[in-house]
């Protein structure tokens, strides 16, 4: 899963990023976005389809472009580089349960990958922990290792 | 020097996998993209604390 994602644009600040999704659905434009929260080192970990006609950008639309591994793939990757300039946490929530399964599944499926660089916490019902496989979670947190905050 | 040189392991350059974009600033200061994902964020912050790691 981690070498297999888009190429994809950034801004300046790397607050802000863009990419296509290319499959049987057509070109899809993907944006992610990092949003600092109400507490200071913290960011909001937000991504949706923009679309075509309008513009606007929705985390609730239903792709099904049959990339989804890629899709998360290069989400991840963008989360490397924002963390790479900013030492932060980040939270990460899906927009509907099936999609905060997706997110549990591909943070399990790369685990020993991901637990190089970051530290992953789930929220359980009512507190942090140190992600586990099969387990779930209403929501993630992360943060580059070797980080003091 | 120069078989030296030519005996010097040489420096993978990693390939960029995306560029900068400038026209992404501000592209969408009219929409607040997924406010409601921030909006949970600062609930689950507030309600449950903040993850210690």
């Amino acid at each position: 899963m981690i070498d297999n994602r888009y190429l994809f644009e950034s801004s300046p600040d790397l607050l802000t990023f863009e990419f296509d999704s290319i499959g049987p659905k057509g070109t899809i434009t993907k944006v992610v976005r990092y949003t600092e929260i109400n507490v200071h080192g913290y960011y909001n970990l937000g991504f949706g389809d923009k679309d075509p006609q309008s513009g606007f950008i929705s985390d609730l639309t239903v792709t099904n472009n049959n990339d989804s591994q890629k899709v998360l793939a290069t989400v991840a990757r963008t989360l490397y580089l924002f963390t790479e300039h900013y030492p932060v946490v980040v939270l990460a929530t899906g927009s509907t349960l099936a999609r905060t399964r997706l997110y549990r599944i591909g943070i399990a499926n790369n685990l020993a990958d991901i637990e190089k660089d970051f530290v992953v916490l789930g929220l359980t019902s009512n507190e942090w922990e140190p992600f586990r496989k099969n387990v779930t979670y209403h929501s993630f947190a992360v943060r580059r290792k070797f980080l003091n905050l | 020097m120069k078989t030296a040189e030519k005996n010097m392991p040489t420096k993978k350059k990693q390939k960029k996998d995306y560029k900068i974009n400038p026209s992404l600033k501000g592209k969408y200061d009219d929409q607040p993209l997924f406010q409601d994902k921030v909006n949970r964020a600062n609930h689950i912050l507030k309600t449950i604390g903040i993850p210690k790691f």
